[in-house]
């Protein structure tokens, strides 16, 4: 690996607010050190922006380890920018190479409102999970923990749909603009616990109605959102929400 | 508490009938009812492909097939009227589900998505457009008569000549490259339609889902093998007129 | 300033169960008629807010993120402390409190941290009441480890994800009080002041960061719970957003600022690889069970690890710490990180890290062994780094990790302001001077779940303060006041980025206060600072409009908080002429250990603000210990 500066062509999606219509705009930005972290070369070019009069790129971003979910683009075309489990923060610039021609956009969706360039608005994750996405518990009152024995196997398939960050680059990935991984991964991880089940298909129906009230895709099985998902969620998910759908059916 | 978890009005209706149409309606309903009705049209054609392998037997089993589908009301009536509800039902959910897709992502991206996915899945829809082109014409051809190479005379009872019907239209390499690649692309809808099915119905096994990703592969292009090798036969001259 | 700590009359024990029955209570009905206002949504404030709402109050929540699950609290990786002794290895509510007492070297309020260890047990039923899946045993029984230092397992957690798990089980409690309706939340809010009326605390002020909007809100009572201050340092393990704002805008107002010199310093981050960083990356502490640290004996030895001979390499924490070795607690583990460096011996670029070597443990366990225990660690490290752990050694160097220091409060929470209540780590009241691994988790949640919930029924009951509206004229000055400093930001029209200005302050504060400290130094941070902050106003280039999206905006107002801020912070530093935990002054040593001052310094020092450009008043609380007698911390 080289320690060389790279010198690059950004072209980054430029909108100054929602009811604007926004563009591409190329930019070159010079010293990128391969060490840097994706979201460190977009601080390089707004340096670079503003030292030019020019305001920079807003994007969303936090923590930069890849856990809140805040850090949201699509780079070249594919969410986070294809690195198996990682986010755009933790993406590092040694897999690009000199002279290299970047796009950068932000999540594409009817429910994603973009708010200005890269930074979208992502609140209709929060009213899904608001219309059910929890148990029904208020504090206080609550058994002892060790009370209730779970299985080991149904805690760790409940985990793994638990690692969901809401990011929401299942849904700008999917050809659909469907929510269904990020929905179906929340459900999941409550229905593998007996605390969850109570309110299992009465969940899963609410949620279900709310996605489709934000204006999500539907599902056709591509499995692209499991391929872009930072924390590897699987698809089975959301086989699991579809039949708990179906069970109540039979339950109403 | 309060009735943070209610069943919120407006996600079922108020008969069973009313939920159930509410329910085919959601986004993952109307998924159902295209892979309940995928399902029904998938039995169906593989029904058909049996039949038409018949052929390799001879002009005589193949028309006694044709003639004792013909000659039973109910069996004819009952699939016809399967394909009459499934077919449009799942054209119906196609075009919805399009609909709903293109609202969901108003602004399209600048560079074509690179999310890994498999072409068969990604063209349901056109491979689905071309089978069902594919499908009026068939019908048009085999069971209105009102084109295609169609024989001078009835048979002695009365019934058209199906076999005759099949070796003069495949003879004509037009209609024989239109047929396979109609074919190819079943197998591909169908390769990820049965896959699909059972994610929408909601089977998922850990060992079970690899097992059926195979199986769909395995009965989409047998099918398409099955369909197609009779054209290709008659193009080679083992199905003689 | 008055420091009425109010800690209750009686045995240790039984002070909380006493304080409880104590406390007036507000008749259901009437609870609705109160309204609160919470800001921050991590453990602390999604709990309290979830909770209060479920009580009855009427709450208003706030959070600068687009969502109040991204609050920093997610990143937290180790695990959740509590006293439940499953694992039946002798852990007590006593034993936990006084571990944390000890960790944080007495200097915190003793019975505040008994309440602590006494709710731990009902925080881990509640959460997994909830739904959070922690680890369990094939039996169906939690999962517990030993974690940082600790003689006992009752650390419980969730794959590396402990803070998330637990955050989301917040957050979920909150959208159920959001849907129905008795929680309103407003996300992608800042706060930006505070609004004292008549003496107590009614209401803030915020900017919408997306439309610019600049509004107020005005509630019965006010809850910060807006975190730590650790990116003074401008490089930290903490979430870029984190910021000092929310509690310094209170201090401004007359709230009483505690102990603000004390920060933690985490041993085992990656080091910083350019200029260009903008965060540090903290790899689990648990990586010190199995490798090793050490330097070259020699400085400026640039050869390949691997080519270093056995007898040219110097293994300084097991030379120096025989006992504990390479598990020496955060504090000591991380100065003599510094100290290596340093004297020059340090590896990688900049020379500001040391090696944590895996060879050994491979050599003796295999890869596979090791690759099961830490296999996602290395993953995240050859991510960032682009190294391979398990055959190049890593490199690791200490950062910023968590700010003890916060808003003073009393036994109720309460700040000196009326009304006015801090939890989680934005108060200052549980770790002392050092925070034990995994106790943040279990403070944010105590104070959310089950102790404000409790205690601010009783500010309620007694303020009988008339109601006010965003009419009142201290609401229509603070809000002026802010679209004013928002105006002097974009008027200055400067050459430099706040960035870059960030950045330095950072450099200077972590050079001169940061893991070692000497009075000369931070003498001349009190030169350096108000000098920068000259600059700052001067030369600052803010681009763009209020009435917009505005990201450099948002930054300047935070750092210029922090100018101001780091200015009490040093001065606190300077006249804590002691060492103890997190906070070492080079002239209080005892062979490379903290040398405390019990005579002099067992107290909070509490800061109060008297102006710009005045000297801020510094007042202490003692602090008492009753049940537990403070000890020499030594790990030799």
């Amino acid at each position: 690996m080289s320690d060389k500066l790279m010198k690059l062509k950004v072209n980054v999606w430029r909108q100054t607010n929602k009811d604007q219509s926004g563009e591409m705009k190329g930019y070159v930005v010079e010293n990128v050190d391969p060490h840097m972290s994706f979201l460190e070369m977009m601080d390089t070019l707004n340096e670079q922006l503003q030292h030019k009069g020019e305001e920079p790129v807003a994007f969303d971003h936090d923590c930069r380890e890849g856990i809140c979910g805040m850090c949201s683009m699509v780079i070249n075309g594919i969410p986070h920018g294809g690195h198996k489990g990682v986010t755009a923060c933790q993406l590092h610039m040694r897999h690009f190479n000199d002279g290299d021609e970047i796009f950068v956009e932000p999540w594409r969706a009817k429910a994603f409102p973009v708010l200005r360039d890269l930074v979208v608005d992502r609140s209709a994750l929060d009213r899904i999970v608001a219309s059910g996405g929890y148990v029904s518990v208020n504090t206080g009152g609550a058994p002892d923990a060790n009370c209730l024995p779970i299985p080991k196997k149904e805690a760790d398939l409940s985990m793994d749909a638990a690692a969901c960050i809401g990011c929401g680059a299942c849904v700008a990935a999917c050809k659909n603009a469907s929510a269904m991984l990020f929905v179906a991964a929340k459900a999941s991880h409550l229905a593998h616990l007996p605390q969850g089940e109570p309110e299992r298909y009465v969940r899963a129906q609410n949620m279900a109605q709310q996605m489709d009230a934000e204006g999500f895709g539907t599902c056709s099985n591509l499995s692209q959102c499991e391929a872009v998902c930072p924390k590897e969620i699987p698809v089975r998910v959301i086989a699991e929400f579809n039949s708990d759908l179906i069970k109540a059916q039979f339950k109403g | 508490m309060a009735d943070a978890m209610e069943l919120k009005r407006g996600s079922t209706g108020p008969t069973l009938f009313g939920s159930l149409v509410k329910f085919m309606s959601s986004s993952v309903g109307s998924k159902v009812v295209m892979a309940v009705t995928g399902l029904g049209l998938c039995a169906f054609i593989m029904g058909h492909m049996a039949g038409n392998l018949l052929a390799f037997v001879g002009r005589d089993a193949f028309n006694h097939y044709a003639a004792t589908l013909k000659g039973t009301p109910l069996l004819l009536w009952g699939t016809r009227l399967a394909l009459l509800i499934g077919f449009p039902l799942h054209i119906w959910t196609a075009v919805r589900t399009v609909q709903l897709n293109r609202a969901a992502r108003p602004v399209a991206y600048a560079v074509p998505s690179k999310a890994p996915a498999r072409a068969a899945a990604k063209t349901m829809m056109l491979s689905g457009a071309v089978v069902l082109a594919y499908f009026a014409y068939h019908l048009a051809h085999f069971t209105l008569h009102l084109t295609g190479p169609q024989p001078a005379t009835l048979l002695a009872d009365g019934h058209y000549d199906a076999y005759s019907m099949m070796v003069m239209g495949f003879q004509q390499p037009l209609i024989a490259i239109f047929y396979v690649t109609a074919m190819v692309l079943l197998a591909a809808h169908i390769s990820h339609g049965i896959y699909s099915l059972f994610q929408h119905l909601g089977f998922w096994g850990a060992k079970w889902t690899p097992f059926l990703k195979n199986v769909a592969l395995v009965l989409g292009y047998g099918l398409c093998a099955g369909f197609a090798s009779i054209p290709l036969s008659v193009l080679l001259g083992l199905i003689k007129p | 300033m008055k420091l009425e700590a109010k800690i209750p009359e009686g045995p240790i024990e039984q002070k909380w169960t006493k304080h409880k029955l104590a406390l007036p209570l507000i008749n259901p009905a009437n609870k609705r008629k109160f309204k609160i206002i919470v800001v921050g949504t991590g453990l602390a404030g999604s709990s309290a807010a979830a909770t209060l709402s479920e009580l009855g109050y009427q709450v208003d929540a706030f959070c600068f993120q687009d969502s109040p699950r991204r609050a920093h609290s997610i990143a937290a990786q180790g695990g959740i402390n509590a006293a439940k002794n499953y694992q039946n290895d002798g852990d007590s509510v006593r034993r936990l409190a006084y571990d944390t007492v000890k960790g944080g070297d007495f200097r915190a309020r003793e019975a505040n941290v008994y309440r602590l260890a006494e709710v731990s047990v009902n925080i881990i039923d509640q959460c997994v009441a909830q739904g959070v899946p922690f680890a369990r045993e094939y039996g169906g029984h939690l999962a517990n480890r030993s974690f940082g230092g600790a003689q006992v397992s009752r650390t419980f957690y969730a794959r590396g994800q402990t803070g998330q798990q637990l955050l989301i089980g917040a957050y979920q409690a909150l959208e159920k009080q959001v849907q129905t309706g008795s929680v309103k939340m407003h996300a992608r809010h800042e706060m930006l002041e505070l609004v004292m009326v008549d003496g107590h605390a009614r209401g803030i002020v915020t900017r919408d960061m997306v439309s610019g909007k600049i509004e107020s809100w005005a509630a019965d009572a006010v809850v910060l719970a807006t975190g730590g201050y650790g990116n003074v340092f401008f490089l930290s393990t903490n979430a870029k957003g984190c910021n000092v704002t929310a509690t310094w805008r209170a201090a401004k107002k007359g709230a009483g600022f505690a102990n603000p010199c004390y920060t933690q310093i985490h041993p085992t981050c990656i080091p910083q690889a350019g200029d260009y960083q903008s965060k540090l990356t903290l790899m689990s502490e648990s990586l010190r069970n199995d490798g090793r640290v050490w330097v070259p004996k020699k400085g400026g030895d640039n050869r390949p690890p691997a080519q270093i001979p056995e007898d040219e390499r110097d293994y300084y924490l097991e030379r120096k710490y025989p006992s504990f070795g390479n598990l020496a607690p955060r504090d000591i583990a991380s100065r003599a990180a510094k100290q290596v460096c340093d004297e020059g011996r340090g590896v990688g670029p900049g020379g500001r890290g040391v090696f944590l070597d895996f060879a050994d443990s491979i050599k003796r366990l295999g890869q596979k062994v090791i690759a099961e225990r830490y296999g996602n660690l290395f993953d995240m490290y050859s991510t960032i780094t682009g190294e391979d752990p398990y055959t190049v050694p890593m490199r690791i160097y200490p950062a910023v990790h968590y700010t003890m220091g916060g808003l003073w409060v009393d036994y109720n929470l309460m700040s000196n302001l009326p009304g006015l209540h801090v939890i989680g780590e934005a108060n200052f009241s549980d770790h002392g001077a050092n925070r034990l691994g995994a106790s943040a988790l279990m403070q944010g949640l105590a104070d959310g779940y089950f102790v404000l919930p409790y205690t601010i029924g009783a500010y309620l009951a007694t303020a009988k303060q008339p109601k006010v509206t965003t009419d009142h004229p201290e609401f229509k000055k603070a809000v002026a006041d802010t679209n004013a400093r928002m105006a002097k930001f974009l008027s200055i029209k400067g050459k430099r980025t706040v960035d870059s200005f960030h950045r330095q302050l950072g450099q200077m504060m972590w050079e001169k206060c940061g893991m070692a400290r000497t009075a000369k130094g931070l003498k001349e941070l009190l030169v350096e600072i108000p000098r920068l902050r000259e600059e700052f106003w001067r030369d600052v280039n803010v681009l763009g409009s209020a009435e917009s999206l505005n990201t450099s905006l948002e930054k300047a107002g935070r750092v210029a908080d922090f100018f101001e801020f780091a200015e009490m912070m040093v001065l606190d530093a300077l006249e804590r002429d002691e060492s103890c935990g997190g906070h070492y002054r080079e002239e209080h040593d005892d062979e490379g250990e903290a040398k405390r001052d019990d005579n002099k310094f067992m107290h909070a020092a509490v800061w109060e603000y008297q102006g710009e450009g005045k000297q801020p008043v510094r007042h202490v609380e003692p602090l008492v210990f009753e049940a537990f007698k403070p000890s020499i911390r030594s790990y030799k």
